[in-house]
């Protein structure tokens, strides 16, 4: 239970790793844009490529990405059906009189699932090339602009940083609960589900409390060392845009554009 | 350094105060313990030091600031560094250095003084080889003792510790109580707030609280002088000066700076 990675960081040295975090968010943010402004499932070709490049020079092997799907792999299915039963069209495939099998449904149905394969996709490699740290340090340099508006980047960034930090802590903690409800005669492996998430209320009620005491002492260490919020503060570690930062953005931009020119040449 | 000037404190909601007509000084490079069992006051005290909590009457000061004045409480945390109980509940970043870097960082220090802090402040406390490391993959005492290079890189010159030890294993209380002794001997004012009584022996100054009041100041000899007063207080001597005692009263001579196993053996010797 110590050892669970924090996200799904995978660590490493390629060319992707080492780009600054702001400038993996703003890719991801631009491939997320591409995989919607397609309508046409043969379209989907260029975000595709795209993902594929990516892959290729982060290292990082196949099996992660579809670790990173098994999750949706329900809801991949149910999209799917629900598409080739309502879908309505003229080429019909099969017909079997209360409803009939069309060529558009089938395309329609590849497209979405596709689509939704792509985005989680890609989203993952945002996370399994990112530390958790670096990400959360990403988010608030590319939100402090946002400051002017009384955005709270520092304080969204901190709370991360926390939550982050306290995962583990507060694992070994319900882990602990457990077993001392358990020598106390509590039973969490059998009857139903309902009774099941009945059983975690003996675990949750304790970590909730604990939880409150932790956030309290937290804040009492933390001010005794000089938090006074996110004004005039540094950080140790200096986010540095590179030259290969500005690389990855305009090759990731002429991918954009082109996929825009294609869009609009082949309406 | 410290100043207490008549210092009484109450919690809302209390019916007794934890702290009742407080006077103290603890001057610069003093190692001074205090010591009290549960209830006593000793974690209100410490908590005063740097301004956590503010007294009701009377007044703290740190080098001639108020605790009381807003304006200096950056300047007091930044002089009066605080340890706490629980090694979980003070880290605040997920890795070693990062941690280390929280304070400074708070201050606005530039990046490249930071990075001299960290890795100066790691070393102190021996912890340099860790400074990649998780924190969640620390010990307790390994725990505390980043806890603790995280308040030198705020370059303190007041370490209180908040019962540190109390959560630790027989090993990580010796680690942490020998960085302390080490970061002393360079010069550190260290106020340490425990329940151990063997850990004071290598203090220079003992002070007994109960009730809210102190009840018993002195050097760690003078102190364990007063069994009655400390098993009065509820604590326990340490077994050495248990031994020490035990053995007066049969009639051997025994001085009375007698406090650790290594001494009782050096004037038991001559006497066999």
């Amino acid at each position: 239970m110590r050892d669970i990675t924090l996200g799904q960081f995978v660590a490493g040295d390629s060319f992707i790793h080492k780009l600054d975090p702001r400038t993996k968010i703003g890719m991801m943010i631009l491939y997320i844009v591409m995989t919607f402004l397609v309508k046409k499932i043969y379209f989907l070709a260029i975000p595709f490529a795209y993902l594929v490049i990516e892959l290729i020079l982060s290292g990082i092997s196949l099996r992660y990405i579809l670790n990173a799907l098994k999750p949706i792999r329900f809801l991949l299915i149910f999209m799917f059906l629900l598409n080739l039963l309502f879908t309505k069209g003229e080429h019909v495939w099969l017909d079997l009189g209360f409803w009939q099998l069309t060529g558009e449904a089938v395309l329609q149905s590849c497209f979405l699932a596709v689509r939704i394969i792509l985005l989680v996709a890609g989203a993952s490699m945002l996370t399994l090339t990112t530390s958790p740290i670096a990400l959360t340090d990403g988010i608030e340099r590319l939100f402090a602009p946002l400051k002017i508006f009384h955005f709270p980047a520092h304080e969204l960034a901190m709370m991360m940083t926390i939550a982050l930090r306290f995962v583990p802590t507060l694992m070994d903690e319900s882990e602990k609960i457990r077993s001392a409800q358990m020598s106390r005669g509590a039973d969490f492996e059998s009857g139903n589900v309902f009774r099941r998430v009945k059983s975690m209320i003996p675990i949750l009620i304790p970590l909730f409390v604990s939880s409150f005491r932790k956030a309290d002492e937290l804040a009492i260490a933390m001010e005794s060392r000089c938090y006074h919020g996110g004004e005039g503060r540094t950080r140790m570690h200096q986010l540095k845009f590179r030259l290969a930062d500005l690389l990855a953005i305009l090759i990731t931009l002429t991918f954009v554009a082109v996929l825009i020119v294609l869009l609009v040449l082949f309406k | 350094m410290i100043r207490f000037d008549n210092v009484t404190f109450q919690y809302e909601k209390a019916f007794s105060p934890a702290l009742s007509d407080i006077c103290l000084e603890i001057r610069q490079g003093e190692f001074v313990a205090i010591v009290g069992h549960n209830g006593s006051g000793k974690s209100t005290l410490a908590k005063h030091i740097n301004g956590l909590l503010l007294p009701v009457k009377g007044t703290v000061s740190v080098c001639g600031m108020p605790t009381s004045d807003e304006e200096n409480i950056l300047k007091i945390r930044q002089k009066v560094g605080m340890a706490f109980q629980n090694p979980d509940n003070q880290l605040v970043t997920t890795v070693v250095e990062e941690d280390v870097a929280f304070g400074p960082e708070n201050l606005g220090v530039d990046p490249d003084e930071i990075r001299a802090r960290v890795d100066e402040a790691l070393a102190s406390v021996g912890m340099t080889d860790y400074a990649t490391f998780a924190v969640h993959h620390l010990s307790g005492g390994q725990k505390q003792r980043i806890a603790i290079a995280g308040i030198l890189a705020l370059k303190p010159q007041v370490l209180v510790l908040d019962e540190a030890s109390a959560m630790l294993d027989p090993s990580g209380r010796a680690e942490l109580l020998e960085t302390i002794e080490k970061l002393h001997r360079e010069g550190m004012t260290v106020v340490m707030v425990t329940q151990y009584m063997e850990e004071t022996t290598g203090c220079d100054r003992v002070i007994v609280m109960k009730g809210g009041r102190i009840v018993l100041e002195g050097t760690p000899a003078e102190v364990f002088r007063h069994t009655d007063i400390l098993l009065d207080s509820n604590l326990v001597p340490p077994e050495t000066v248990a031994v020490r005692d035990a053995l007066k009263e049969m009639g051997y001579a025994l001085s009375d700076d007698v406090l650790t196993a290594n001494r009782l053996a050096e004037e038991l010797c001559p006497l066999l």
